[in-house]
């Protein structure tokens, strides 16, 4: 890896309008529209259009956050061990609700995406949406999809679910940080995860917990169930 | 002085969970296992903190910046919707729907089905 001047420039830059947009979240109360990640990247998309510059220069210098992306988690481990007695406790509900959830999850976006009679490529990306980046590549080159469409696909659905989870759990009286870190980790991985850490450390510890599980299960369930659906 | 110790712990812990994110990517490359290195680093650790009964000082100083700030790392991805045009251009409004749709009925089950148990799993008790 060679440190760059354009490494510099473009990770400062994107750390500078992270920290900006992170002022304006907190600013506004955490209003969801404003999540850091979504206007940090509207900025961002901005003035690599405004300088002409392409999307795999911008990569290729930010590779080092994506490198601090994989230390961060292997940190979920730290606020896990803390949780460890819960966890023991409540692994059964736990468990039960991760699987149904991922089930119900894929099975959705599989019938809505062929009522909306997506193309394979786009179909098979949309049924690695909710696991972890670098897990839903590795899945996407298995069944068939687009890996730079998977990746953008992954972060949305991480931000609806960051965005509309909280709001969507409080409107149905949902008050336990284990039951929303669930939700939140097991339906938008590590965006879900980052957020479920601002509600609660439990919920963070969770959410991190569940985002593994949730990446594991699909890895081994999915191209079965691709199978069964297609068949 | 502080400022240049507290930098030290920093990169001490950052080069501990360096190690196991590398441990973790060779087991998955040499038992061939379709999840991701990080995620195997992740249970590694939990495991060695089993073991060990505390969380050591030097990594959690580097896990909580790393914690906290987790949405930075997340921007390069999210950036690259800049280069897919033309694809959603035909196909967002169904993507978008799928994501939406299947993302709130599975954040929906997945707190029905765990409230339900948990709260079975104590009557029993």
């Amino acid at each position: 890896m060679v440190l760059s001047a354009q490494t510099a420039i473009w990770i400062a830059c994107t750390a500078g309008v992270y920290a900006l947009a992170l002022q304006l979240y907190r600013r506004a109360n955490s209003a969801p529209y404003l999540h850091p990640v979504v206007t940090s990247s509207a900025v961002i998309i901005a003035v690599l259009i405004g300088l002409n510059e392409t999307y795999a220069n911008f990569q290729a210098a930010t590779h080092l956050l994506s490198e601090a992306l994989e230390l961060a988690t292997v940190a979920i481990a730290i606020p896990l061990y803390h949780e460890r007695h819960r966890l023991v406790a409540l692994w059964r509900p736990f468990i039960i609700a991760l699987i149904g959830a991922t089930i119900v999850n894929l099975t959705v976006a599989f019938v809505v995406g062929k009522v909306c009679q997506l193309n394979q490529v786009s179909l098979m990306s949309v049924m690695t949406k909710s696991v972890t980046t670098p897990v839903a590549i590795g899945i996407s080159d298995l069944i068939g999809g687009d890996s730079s469409l998977v990746a953008v696909i992954v972060i949305s659905t991480g931000i609806i679910g960051a965005v509309l989870g909280p709001w969507l759990l409080r409107r149905s009286g949902v008050e336990d940080p284990v039951a929303i870190g669930l939700a939140l980790g097991t339906l938008s991985h590590g965006v879900g995860t980052a957020r479920a850490f601002q509600i609660h450390p439990t919920a963070g510890a969770f959410a991190g917990l569940s985002m593994a599980i949730c990446a594991i299960l699909t890895s081994l369930l999915l191209p079965s169930l691709m199978t069964a659906l297609l068949g | 002085m502080k400022t240049l110790n507290r930098w030290c712990v920093f990169a001490l812990g950052l080069a501990q969970l360096w190690i196991a994110k590398t441990v973790g990517k060779a087991v998955v490359e040499h038992y061939a296992i379709p999840i991701p290195g990080p995620v195997i680093g992740m249970l590694l650790v939990f495991g060695v903190l089993l073991w060990l009964g505390r969380t050591p000082h030097v990594l959690s100083q580097a896990a909580s910046p790393l914690l906290a700030h987790m949405n930075l790392l997340f921007i390069p991805a999210a950036v690259g919707l800049m280069g897919l045009g033309a694809l959603l251009r035909d196909h967002g409004a169904g993507i978008l729907a799928s994501m939406l749709i299947s993302t709130l009925l599975g954040l929906w089950a997945c707190v029905r089905v765990y409230t339900f148990l948990k709260h079975r799993d104590q009557q029993v008790d």
